[in-house]
């Protein structure tokens, strides 16, 4: 190697990682490419795509980039923690696997390495290393997928696009808004449980939360082949492996009740003829019998999670939420990062005059409007819905308290 | 800094419920936001053509609203910041 020859690697580093940047930017990847810390989250997304090749072998890798000082460790279980200062990055990363063994890279530019007694090489692992860490979670799986989770959703390239997947939790707000009644922990456990462990895994099932009472009362469930089983818990995070594992080898829905429990599963669901004339077929059998079956059982939700990986809430015969991963350039990611400030003034309920459900409305009315009324389609039966105001939104059905 | 286009701000109507400068070219726009000062409404940042960001930089109309449903909040294109 030449004198000259680390000056010339540097270079070339440095204009690879400007080029990822200005990619990021030009296909709208949700990261904060502008903080001033971004420079190490590129750095690391960019070794994370191009790993050193060792005998034709490209190797996994995994690193933390905190923004703040330090990782929230304290909230942390970690077997081994190394405080590097002043060891060679390069090397700290071969020692990362990205599945128990990670680099850690703060905003002050220290390293380190933490080593965990667990594999956290999935999604759902990355997903919770992030929220306690609040760090972002860079990982290179098997696969050569290169995976950054931050506090807005989960980021993937592989090897053809960037593409996003909002956190679970973020689609908690807008379920409540229109079920208050539900238990924050219970959807927010049943919305991870959905999102980052049935859909990441490519598990399709169907869960049908009981917003009080005992789930099997249920009019509309045909209960003759479903079975029970010891009770498992959606707010209980050591239930998920076996519910994963349970989902993934049964059809027909598991019923959960109003505290997350879920004792019964290969529930059928049936739905009303007044259900079938109003609902339209949606995506599929999965996907129609449980937004029929929601029209019907007002008093529940239905989350449906698609092999292919989406993760659909039915309420009332509505279409709740909906969250998917979508290629960055196409995907209906305009909103991340838009202040979110209620206007209550605008909030109003509508009854459809054909399916008779009340549909939560946002609203927004001007003095002088002179346009005439705005017309949606309800979300349930499709009939056109006339709202007195300059624009409006239906963002569902209000569940009765 | 506080924004200091806030003052005498006129009443205004919206001049349409979508973004007329989009129609015109046939391009489409992710969410609307209207001019405070005379009421034009155009599309926002996160569109392709940003038509609201063009108005106020041609006219000199620092302040817009969000006319997304359920959205009240108010930017000013000068003092980059929610007001």
């Amino acid at each position: 190697m030449t004198a000259t020859e680390p000056d010339r690697v540097a270079r070339i580093h440095a204009r690879r990682v400007a080029r990822l940047r200005e990619q990021l930017l030009d296909e709208d990847v949700p990261l904060p490419l502008d903080a001033p810390q971004a420079q190490v989250l590129l750095e690391e997304l960019d070794y994370a795509s191009h790993p050193p090749v060792h005998e034709d072998r490209a190797p996994r890798y995994g690193s933390l980039v905190s923004f703040g000082a330090r990782p929230h460790w304290s909230d942390l279980s970690v077997p081994t923690r190394l405080e590097s200062a002043g060891t060679d990055l390069a090397l700290l990363r071969k020692l990362a696997d990205g599945r128990a063994s990670f680099v850690v890279r703060t905003a002050d530019g220290t390293a380190g390495l933490v080593c965990f007694d667990q594999s956290l090489e999935y999604e759902a692992s990355a997903v919770r290393l992030r929220r306690e860490t609040g760090a972002f979670v860079v990982q290179r799986t098997r696969d050569g997928l290169v995976r950054a989770c931050g506090p807005d959703g989960v980021i993937t390239w592989d090897s053809v696009q960037w593409s996003f997947k909002p956190l679970a939790e973020h689609h908690a707000a807008p379920i409540r808004r229109l079920a208050p009644q539900v238990d924050p922990d219970v959807l927010e456990g049943l919305l991870e449980l959905s999102v980052h462990w049935l859909g990441a895994g490519r598990v399709g099932a169907t869960l049908v939360l009981a917003l009080a009472g005992d789930p099997r009362a249920l009019p509309h469930l045909e209960l003759a082949s479903a079975v029970s089983v010891a009770p498992l818990h959606v707010t209980r995070r050591e239930h998920f492996p076996a519910l994963l594992s349970v989902l993934g080898q049964m059809d027909r829905a598991a019923l959960v009740a109003a505290d997350g429990g879920i004792s019964t599963l290969g529930a059928g669901l049936q739905w009303s003829e007044r259900s079938s004339v109003l609902v339209a077929p949606t995506n599929g059998t999965r996907h129609t019998s449980a937004r029929r079956f929601s029209f019907d059982e007002p008093s529940s939700l239905v989350i449906v999670v698609s092999e292919d990986g989406p993760t659909t809430v039915y309420s009332d015969g509505a279409t709740t939420t909906v969250v998917r991963t979508d290629a960055c350039r196409v995907g209906d990611i305009a909103t991340v990062g838009t202040p979110a400030i209620p206007d209550p003034a605008g909030e109003t309920d509508v009854v459809c005059a054909v399916c008779r459900k009340v549909l939560l409305v946002d609203a927004v009315h001007f003095d002088g409007w002179a346009g005439g009324p705005d017309e949606q389609r309800c979300p349930v039966c499709d009939s056109v819905v006339v709202i007195d105001a300059y624009r409006a939104a239906i963002r569902g059905v209000r569940k009765a308290l | 800094m506080a924004c200091t286009h806030l003052h005498d701000l006129p009443e205004v109507v919206p001049d349409s419920r979508r973004c007329e400068a989009c129609i015109e070219i046939g391009a489409e726009w992710a969410q609307l936001r209207m001019c405070l000062l005379c009421g034009r409404v155009g599309c926002c940042d996160a569109s392709p053509n940003r038509h609201a960001a063009k108005h106020a930089a041609d006219c000199g109309h620092a302040l817009v609203r969000s006319v997304e449903p359920g959205d009240s909040w108010r930017w000013c294109y000068v003092d980059e910041e929610y007001v």
